[in-house]
């Protein structure tokens, strides 16, 4: 074992053990989330005539939830929904009460999956669209634009005035 | 603080290299070399016990699992290596558990980087090819929406995942009696791809560790050389 040592180097050979012995020791890993868990449905008004985004005045709160997603917001073109999860149904009272007209209700029907986005950031249920309608006094239609509801920014449903 | 890890996990293992490429300059002077080409190609081969992996819990893991690896001796200078393992992992954060069971193996080459040629200690680098599958549960899945104030929980079984990777490692062997040798390795691992369930990718990967795109294990081994 000394001729061992004395061929490789005694300082070479201590190095070698030291680090050997301080590296189970050493964490490499990082804790904390860096991804949002916040899903939702993102919607954007359309001007029907001129095809182009458009902006609104608009109150929004959940049919039999009294609390109100955006009272009188002004000039909104896109805003957010959140959808059930216990259910697959949920629907939203749109209002628009800069131009005095009738409210509309927004009715989406979805399913529900629950994922786990990592153990640090927790779990999250997305969802999917099978169908959504809408009533007609002030909206003129709607697309369904994206189905898979997620934490992205992209766009899920365009309501044509 | 990720960027800043990863550079201390890189410069370890750099270190490491380095030490190992500094010894092997200074043995290759001192030693008398031995001619490679009057050194069979084969020298045997040697079977290895990963001795952490049954005792991990000990150290805040919570993998339980068992490793072993054959590599054979070409030229006292060249070590293919196979090795295989498997075992279990359980892990809980805010109520969210984590348990997998899975399999791993993996297939590469050790370069002896010293001139000893009696094998009764050696320095070496490496390099790996890994792959692991696992079935995993989540259990205690809670989401809570703050609008509608819904909660769902529910516990997600029978997920699957495959893993592949690649890993360059460095380690040392010292023979400690007659055929029986002990031994450290470091391993820095690269994620190549992975397919998992849609429930979540698994927490853990047998063989890899936390499942990250990169990341360090260590193994220390008792080999068997026949």
């Amino acid at each position: 074992m000394e001729l061992f040592l004395k061929k490789i180097g005694y300082k070479s050979a201590t190095i070698w053990l030291l680090l050997l012995i301080t590296l189970p020791f050493v964490s490499c890993t990082e804790e904390g989330c860096q991804e949002s868990r916040i899903v939702k449905v993102n919607t954007r008004f359309f001007d029907k005539e001129a095809n182009e985004p458009t902006a609104v005045t608009l109150t929004l709160k959940g049919v039999d939830n009294d609390s109100l997603l955006l009272k009188a917001a002004q000039r909104v073109s896109v805003f957010e929904v959140f959808l059930k999860q216990d259910t697959t149904f949920t629907a939203y009272v749109l209002s628009f009460p800069a131009d005095d007209v009738d409210n509309d209700t927004l009715f989406i029907r979805h399913t529900n999956k629950q994922k786990v986005i990592s153990m640090e950031c927790g779990c999250a249920t997305f969802s999917t669209i099978d169908t959504v309608y809408c009533t007609k006094h002030t909206v003129d239609s709607l697309v369904l634009i994206h189905k898979a509801i997620g934490t992205s920014d992209e766009e899920n449903i365009r309501i044509y005035l | 603080m990720k960027r800043i890890s990863a550079f201390i996990c890189s410069l370890l293992v750099v270190s490491l290299f380095a030490f190992s490429v500094q010894a092997a300059g200074k043995s290759a002077k001192k030693a008398k070399v031995q001619q490679s080409d009057t050194i069979p190609l084969y020298n045997g081969f040697s079977v290895g016990l990963d001795l952490l992996s049954p005792f991990n819990s000990l150290f805040g893991n919570g993998y339980i699992g068992s490793e072993l690896s054959v590599d054979y001796d070409l030229k006292h200078r060249y070590f293919p290596v196979v090795e295989l393992g498997g075992g279990h992992y359980e892990g809980e954060k805010d109520g969210l558990s984590f348990r997998m069971n899975g399999g791993f193996g993996r297939i590469g080459v050790n370069r002896n980087i010293f001139a000893n040629n009696q094998a009764k200690f050696f320095g070496y680098l490496g390099a790996r090819y890994g792959f692991a599958s696992e079935q995993y549960d989540y259990l205690g899945v809670k989401t809570t929406d703050g609008y509608w104030n819904t909660t769902n929980t529910s516990n997600l079984l029978n997920q699957s995942a495959q893993t592949h990777w690649t890993e360059l490692l460095a380690g040392v062997r010292v023979q400690i009696y007659k055929k029986v040798s002990l031994g450290w390795i470091i391993r820095y691992h690269f994620r190549l791809s992975q397919t998992s369930s849609k429930a979540g990718k698994p927490y853990y990967v047998p063989g890899y560790g936390k499942n990250e795109s990169t990341g360090v294990l260590m193994n220390y081994s008792l080999y068997y050389t026949f």
